[in-house]
């Protein structure tokens, strides 16, 4: 009889975890609308932007070079990666494939002798990092208190970056995140900040409403001067867009394995209520025999 | 006055204002700059101020900004903005959080490029409180 009662209370836990899995796909699917919207609505910006950078950088003359964000510091022996990650679970692959991708890069790295530091946004990354390449971490940031990212927080990062820059405590900066393209497919893209890379910009796929007109602009105060505070603008924006890229793929990494989930714990249960149906039946037929048998013996 | 120009403000989470005007003011970073159509190509900084933009009709609209980019060109004029806000939205409250968060950001301050950008600030967020 204890089997039966088993079953029942199996049934019962499955049912509510596949309640559970259903609401959290529900919640991510209306989350993953609202983070594309905020990346369709960061994009504006960040082509104008480029589209200054690109004219700037290409229309310029000799005096060009001087900022080092722009050129690098001539090295290659530092490398800082960021490495932007979720703050919370149960969202598929989609911390492990990023966590994957720099495990490689500093693998990679430092067979060739360089050195690594890690900077991680995002507390899974870290957790997950932080076992094997504990020490390579100097800074987390932590953004489980805001929902939604917005660009003034993406300052303290950018600061802390270029601050990093300017000791001298890296030479180059990539950052890791995945970029989002479908509820299915999120892929891992690295991108790489200092030495700016203008050509190679996080999301240079949506680029076509630029076109490169060639124009000559005046520039006011000078182009120095303006680039000198373009730049740092210019890895907030691109750090700003590829949070934004990671919270549309997160949610949508989560959309597809809880819906996954949901249709596992539907198989599931349609199995043990078929165990469980086969079981009562067992049990009522050796009900039955042991009163016929009974019956017979009188 | 018929020729126009596009005006866009954006800012990084999403565009305040795009549409034809006959005229923009933008503070820039060496002085007030009155766009029109067929202006001079130009890349200039922006200092906190006030942008200014006259459709057709004349109606005018207003907008806080809190420093960035402008990109002009003939036809267009693009305006890039961390902080923008329409004055029209400004709250007095909003102000004076404002004000008081440029008061106390001198201590912080050791650039004087920033300190000037600071008084600057200070200057436009107390005209605007007159003003509302």
């Amino acid at each position: 009889m204890s089997g039966l009662k088993e079953l029942r209370n199996r049934i019962g836990s499955v049912k509510s975890t596949q309640k559970i899995t259903k609401a959290m796909q529900m919640v991510a699917a209306s989350k993953l609308r609202k983070a594309q919207e905020s990346v369709e609505a960061s994009r504006p910006y960040a082509s104008r932007m480029r589209k200054i950078l690109k004219s700037l950088s290409s229309g310029s003359g000799e005096n060009l070079g001087l900022s080092p964000i722009l050129v690098g510091t001539g090295k290659n022996e530092t490398y800082l990666l960021v490495v932007a990650t979720s703050e919370r679970g149960l969202c598929g692959a989609f911390n492990s494939s990023i966590v994957r991708a720099v495990r490689k890069e500093i693998t990679f790295l430092q067979a060739d002798n360089k050195n690594v530091k890690l900077l991680c946004i995002g507390k899974k990354g870290r957790d997950m990092l932080r076992r094997e390449y504990g020490s390579l971490i100097i800074e987390t940031f932590d953004f489980s208190e805001n929902k939604n990212i917005q660009f003034k927080d993406i300052q303290d990062i950018g600061k802390k970056i270029i601050d990093l820059f300017g000791n001298n405590e890296f030479d180059i900066c990539k950052v890791y995140f995945n970029r989002f393209k479908s509820v299915m497919s999120q892929i891992v893209t690295s991108s790489q900040l200092i030495p700016a890379n203008i050509e190679d910009d996080v999301s240079r796929e949506n680029d076509q409403d630029i076109s490169i007109e060639n124009i000559y602009y005046d520039y006011e105060p000078d182009q120095d001067e303006i680039l000198d505070v373009l730049l740092p603008k210019n890895i907030n924006v691109q750090i700003f867009q590829a949070l934004l890229e990671n919270a549309a793929s997160e949610q949508g990494a989560r959309m597809a394995a809880m819906d996954n989930a949901t249709r596992n714990a539907g198989e599931m249960i349609d199995h043990l209520t078929l165990v469980y149906n086969r079981t009562r039946q067992a049990v009522i037929t050796s009900e039955l025999i042991e009163i016929i048998s009974g019956a017979e013996a009188i | 006055m018929s020729e126009k120009i596009k005006f866009d403000l954006v800012s990084p989470d999403n565009i305040l204002i795009s549409g034809d005007v006959v005229m923009v003011t933008i503070p820039g970073g060496e002085g007030d700059y009155g766009v029109m159509f067929g202006h001079q190509p130009m890349i200039t900084t922006i200092r906190p101020g006030v942008i200014e933009t006259e459709t057709e009709k004349g109606e005018i609209s207003r907008f806080y900004v809190d420093g960035g980019f402008a990109e002009i060109t003939n036809t267009e004029c693009s305006v890039l903005a961390e902080d923008a806000i329409a004055i029209s939205d400004f709250k007095k409250e909003d102000i004076d959080k404002r004000i008081h968060e440029a008061e106390n950001n001198f201590d912080d301050l050791t650039n004087d490029l920033d300190i000037s950008l600071n008084h600057t600030r200070l200057e436009v967020l107390k005209k605007i409180l007159i003003e509302i």
